[in-house]
């Protein structure tokens, strides 16, 4: 059983937002009419978020993709009433969208606030709607939406490992739509618990750290620090 | 044809986004819900005859395409009925009414019967292909169709749909049919 | 009483149990789904993967498109297009609300005036009301009343636009420039290049620089190609592919480029010649410069005399006494311990490289501040190496009709703003919002007084709100699309992609309209252009194509491993033998391109007048000589030597007026350059990563060391006051900025369309700053006051 996991190597993130917007395409997110843009009430699953550090002149910004943590020890789930989050057997934090009813104790309850609620019926306006990926439910008025890990992509792609006789699906098979789009090849996916994938590789680098680690969420979005600038006598 | 499809969609979305019940209603809506999903009787374009063209040697997939490769099963086009009926081959007045059509250059909008909520993936190919299931335990006896089905042999519900999963040792995980 | 789930639970409370249940049966909740859920999901048709190119800037990503029942769905990168290799930048993204934007033009339209309503018509009736137009002006020798504006910049329609344009018998067609052309023009005065009559291009081995000098480049926010820049940003930091690439980043905005270089070096407003300057000065007096180039292959390095017995100032001695640590450091207001350890960084190591200055229509950057950059280039003996810089020929689409190549272009946009004067009655804008975008509101009365405006914009935008006349153009998911080597490209490079889905509505691609224009206007422009659509015309350009005895068609990394193999080894072999097979070859895997174009070999012999790469450009000084030196009054300087030399000049007066204690540096947002974009929810929710996602609005940015000082919180408006006029903006605090800069973007909410928005322009405020030798504008910084609205 794989347990799906991200590494965002953030030396080489530009924060150019493709992430963003791919995700939002790929998962059918309503873009907000300007004035409730204005408000702050943008949905978007994976967000880029600047920390800046020090003031001029030796200030530092840094920029954190931040999609959902998908935690091996999910806080979000166990507040929930109905069960309409939970984490499965492959370690994907899932929002069952028909199941939520919208008391957002979830959102409250998780620490990287990568949790959004549904303010308003999704519109599109006509004929924008032409553009929805028929594989991802449009989430109505009043649940609580997030980052799946692109799940549709791993259940199509498990029917296909299914359907040729494959037990596991294979390395590069299940992407989900934010690492796709990433210009900088700044993103991997993979199966952590596979000693031989890029994303267990990375996790075990020295430059590996995960969001809050204090708080025992145990995530499973990595990061990789930024990188030590070449020295000079190379 | 996906057009229709599109617009049909978009007026169920505003359907259900305008619903507005009192509460009694509702709940006897609700109660009656439990014990009879209501559901409209279908009417199609063509009254096709699966019984006869199945006698005739037409395999599922030569008009539903896609069901051993997709989620989707498909439905047919005017173009693949058009391979045999360009022409009428019988006296059959619902082939005059497909051969007029085609000559008329009209797509052919089947509406489609068996249908899952769209927070549910369900994969023909994962059940017909991987899980070996035949289309009758799903469609009922379909070589005995002498019309097109009114409605779903099926019930889709969700209680029907984890029957089946538990009998098999299928899985019963949210996420492996929700999306 | 208004039915949602909350409701719904407290009624069936019995069902549910509330929030106490810990675990819920599976049962107990599918029932409430099934009662509130319609069955919805629907047979949504077949589903497909095509391959197509970007046309959303003029890099012309390639791109791997997913439809499903003939509906665009997704937009990726393709991962065998050289130049983009899977990733996409996120206005590539967006393309999916282009093509279904709720402000599309699906059909020719006409109006009286732009007060007046629009009125559809066919594409005959409206083809012939400008195609009796362009008749009557050429009747009357006026065909230089005809203006046509393009976005394109690059591939076929582009250089169908601008024959199109010559062929009836007008010289007024602009094009958007690349950015390169000031950078472009230093090296083609220091380096030479071929008087062959062919184009050349500045192509710079980035994937391969170990150590880059950016004088100010936004490298990640829309420079050269992005998803093409971004790639190469990941690279430069791939710990598998070996050492690390060092970004150092002069400039004084914090720009997402700054913030994600290994090293900002924040300069003082148009300081960036004598930056580099400084640095060479380092170079040259501790002797790192590259001596075996230098000495064998530059000349005007040593003090020279000329014929008639003149004595010159060479550069070593120039950079020695003029650019001393100290002087250098006044100017730029860096430290000469930072100057000193990056030049001996820049010098420690092959592969280093200096790029610059910064570019946009409205900033085209200084000659001086370029051939300084240039000069570092020369030092360290990057010209054509691995990793360095060079001039390459120019390789396209070839139209193929007599003097098809021979392309006008007038780049620059003072040359425009100077034509708008001369009365023209036709102007074309196609892809043109840049280009209003750049504009004040006396340019923009100008326009207002063009008898007939035509826009060829798919959606809604700032040409079509100018427009009497839409000939609406469709995206490039609809119908052929070409690419080409995008600028700095080291390769050369051809794509071609069909359509992926029909043209929406009643749009036509904008290479279709113009031939049938040219049939319609004149038979003797019909038999120029003899094909019936862009399909045949790009067949008949691919034959011409098919001749080459070089590249490859495109395909993955490890058949470009193994083509490089091949070439070292002096081997080509072809995977075509006839136009047929070139053809099906190129619509197959969607291009063609030549991974051997750069020699990576240091150039040795140059197309000067020396035949060396010139400190002292003679070309440059010739071409002075013939103007009678440098225009009066811009640039008081009494040694002739001065002018010729790679130099720093003040931009800005030193003494600020009264309160004008900011300087406001306009640049190009990436989700905003080349002026597209504006129309797009998606983009316009990302248009900054320094805050929250709050678009739909214009802003500046400003250090919040000046906004604490002044007050200012963030979001606040404020009035932006310069020499010229003043605006309204919403701040966006920057933290770490420097302080007296203001970072103001161009573009910004939509002027037309259901989110249109009324905001004062930028260009309104900025007061251009004139380049003496090229004698158009080269900056747009401006000093402003700012107070709180």
């Amino acid at each position: 059983m794989a347990r799906w996991g991200m590494v965002i190597d953030l030396d080489k993130c530009t924060a150019c937002q493709s992430c963003v917007v791919a995700c939002q395409v790929e998962n059918n997110v309503p873009s907000m009419t300007p004035e409730e843009s204005l408000k702050g009430r943008n949905i978007s699953w994976i967000k880029v978020v600047p920390f800046p550090e020090g003031s001029f002149p030796e200030a530092k910004i840094r920029f954190l993709p931040l999609p959902c943590m998908h935690c091996d020890d999910p806080p979000c789930v166990t507040v929930c009433p109905v069960d309409a989050t939970n984490i499965n057997e492959e370690g994907i934090v899932r929002q069952i969208f028909a199941r939520c009813i919208g008391c957002r104790y979830c959102t409250t309850a998780c620490p990287y606030t990568v949790r959004y609620f549904n303010w308003y019926e999704p519109i599109w306006p006509q004929p924008m709607e032409q553009a929805h990926n028929p594989d991802v439910s449009v989430r109505p008025k009043g649940v609580v939406e997030k980052c799946t890990f692109c799940h549709h992509r791993l259940q199509k792609a498990r029917a296909n490992a299914i359907a040729e006789d494959r037990a596991v699906v294979a390395p590069g098979e299940y992407t989900p739509a934010c690492v796709e789009s990433c210009g900088p090849k700044a993103m991997y996916f993979g199966d952590l618990d596979d000693p031989n994938s890029e994303v267990s590789d990375l996790s075990r680098s020295p430059r590996a750290f995960r969001l809050l680690e204090e708080l025992g969420t145990r995530p499973k979005v990595i990061y990789l620090a930024e990188g030590e600038r070449s020295g000079t006598t190379g | 044809m996906a057009d229709t499809v599109q617009q049909e969609s978009q007026e169920e979305n505003a359907g259900h986004r305008n619903r507005l019940l009192a509460g009694k209603a509702f709940v006897a809506a609700f109660l009656l819900a439990l014990i009879w999903p209501f559901t409209p009787s279908i009417e199609q374009p063509i009254q096709y005859n699966h019984q006869k063209h199945i006698a005739a040697g037409l395999e599922c997939s030569n008009c539903h395409t896609l069901y051993e490769n997709s989620a989707w099963a498909g439905l047919p086009t005017a173009d693949a009925c058009a391979a045999c009926h360009a022409e009428p081959v019988t006296d059959s007045s619902e082939e005059a009414k497909l051969v007029q059509m085609l000559s008329e250059g009209k797509p052919l909008e089947w509406k489609q019967v068996n249908r899952v909520p769209n927070h549910v993936y369900f994969s023909h190919k994962t059940h017909a292909v991987a899980g070996e299931i035949e289309c009758a335990t799903c469609h009922g006896k379909m070589d005995e169709r002498t019309a097109p089905p009114p409605a779903p042999f099926f019930e889709w519900s969700m209680d029907n749909c984890i029957n089946c999963h538990e009998d098999r040792n299928a899985s019963v995980d949210c996420n492996a049919c929700h999306r | 009483m208004r039915l949602g789930r909350r409701e719904f639970i407290t009624l069936a409370g019995g069902v549910a149990g509330g929030a106490a249940l810990g675990r819920v049966s599976l049962r107990g909740i599918s029932r409430l789904n099934e009662a509130l859920e319609p069955p919805s999901a629907l047979y949504p048709g077949e589903e497909q993967w095509l391959r197509s190119i970007c046309s959303l800037c003029s890099g012309g990503c390639g791109l791997k498109v997913r439809t499903v029942g003939g509906r665009v769905i997704k937009v990726d990168g393709n991962p065998i297009y050289p130049v983009n290799r899977d990733g996409i930048c996120p206005r590539g993204q967006t393309l999916t609300q282009l093509i279904y934007h709720p402000d599309r033009i699906l059909a020719p339209a006409h109006r009286s005036a732009i007060d007046q309503p629009w009125e559809t018509s066919s594409w005959d009736q409206t083809l012939e009301s400008l195609a009796s137009t362009l008749r009557r002006l050429r009747g009357a020798d006026q065909q230089n009343r005809v203006l046509m504006v393009s976005g394109r910049s690059r591939g076929l329609t582009s250089k169908l636009c601008s024959h199109f344009l010559s062929s009836y018998g007008s010289n007024h067609f602009f094009e958007l420039p690349s950015g390169m052309e000031t950078s472009q023009r230093a090296l083609e005065f220091m380096a030479g290049i071929p008087n062959d009559g062919k184009a050349y291009r500045m192509a710079y081995d980035l994937e391969n620089s170990r150590y880059i000098l950016n004088f100010g480049c936004d490298l990640l926010e829309g420079w050269g190609t992005p998803a093409h820049t971004m790639r190469l940003f990941g690279q430069w930091r791939d710990i598998k592919r070996g050492r690390r690439t060092t970004l150092i980043h002069f400039g004084p905005r914090l720009s997402v480029t700054a913030a994600r270089s290994d090293e900002w070096v924040p300069v003082e407003v148009g300081t960036l010649g004598a930056m580099a300057l400084g640095i060479a000065f380092v170079l040259i007096s501790e002797d790192l410069y590259n001596r075996s180039f230098v000495e064998s292959f530059s000349f005007g390095f040593e003090d020279w005399t000329d014929r008639s017995g003149q004595a010159h100032m060479g550069f070593r001695r120039w950079v020695r006494e003029e650019y001393r640590l100290s002087r250098v450091s006044e100017i730029t207001g860096i430290s000469s311990e930072t100057i000193v350890r990056i030049a001996r960084e820049f010098a420690a190591q092959p592969g280093s490289i200096a790029i610059g200055p910064q570019q946009s229509p409205v900033q085209p950057g200084r000659l001086s501040d370029a051939m300084a950059i240039q000069a570092l280039n020369a030092l360290v003996g990057s010209i054509g190496t691995r990793g360095g810089v060079s001039l390459i020929p120019e390789f396209g689409w070839p139209l193929p009709v007599a003097d098809g190549n021979e392309t006008m272009r007038t780049a620059s946009l003072d040359g425009l703003v100077a034509v708008l004067d001369q009365s023209p009655e036709v102007l074309i804008l196609d892809q043109a919002a840049w280009f209003i975008d750049s504009l004040d509101d006396a340019h923009l009365d100008m326009l207002n007084r063009i008898p007939l405006i035509v826009s060829t914009s798919p959606v809604e935008d700032a040409t079509s709100k100018l427009a009497t006349l839409l000939l609406p153009d469709c995206t490039s998911l609809e119908s052929w699309t070409d690419g080409q080597s995008p600028s700095a490209y080291p390769y050369d490079l051809i794509a071609l992609t069909p359509p992926v889905i029909p043209p929406r509505g009643d749009s036509r691609p904008w290479g279709e309209t113009l031939l049938a224009l040219a049939r319609m206007t004149d038979p003797a422009l019909e038999s120029v252009y003899p094909w019936k659509d862009m399909e045949s015309l790009y067949r008949a350009s691919a034959n011409e194509l098919s001749r080459r005895e070089n590249g490859y068609l495109f395909g993955t990394q490890v058949d470009e491993q193994w083509q490089r193999m091949l070439e070292r080894s002096g081997w080509w072999n072809p995977d075509w033998t006839s136009e047929d097979e070139f053809w099906d070859g190129l619509v197959n895997k969607g291009g063609w391109w030549d991974p051997a174009t750069w020699v990576s070999e240091p150039q040795h012999s140059f197309q000067t007048v020396s035949g060396k790469f010139e400190f002292f450009s003679q070309r440059l000084e010739a071409l002075l000589r013939e103007k009678g030196g440098i225009q009066p009054g811009l640039q008081p300087s009494v040694e002739w030597d001065r002018q010729i030399l790679p130099h720093h000049a003040d931009i800005l007066p030193d003494n600020a007026p009264e309160g004008f204690e900011w300087t406001l540096d306009p640049y190009e947002p990436l989700v905003f350059f080349g002026g597209a974009s504006r129309q797009i929810p998606f983009l316009q929710q990302i248009t900054s990563p320094y805050s929250g996602p709050r678009g739909w609005r214009s802003w500046i940015e400003m250090s919040a060391e000046d906004a604490h000082r002044m007050g200012i919180e963030e979001d606040e408006t404020v009035w932006v006051e310069s020499a010229r006029s003043r605006i309204q903006r919403r701040v966006r605090i920057l933290e770490g900025g420097k302080p007296g800069i203001v970072g103001a973007p161009l573009g910004g909410a939509p002027t037309t369309g259901r989110w249109a928005r009324v905001e004062s322009t930028l260009a309104e405020i900025l007061v251009p700053i004139s380049d003496p030798y090229l004698g158009v504008r080269s900056h747009a910084t401006t000093r402003v006051k700012i107070y709180k609205a």
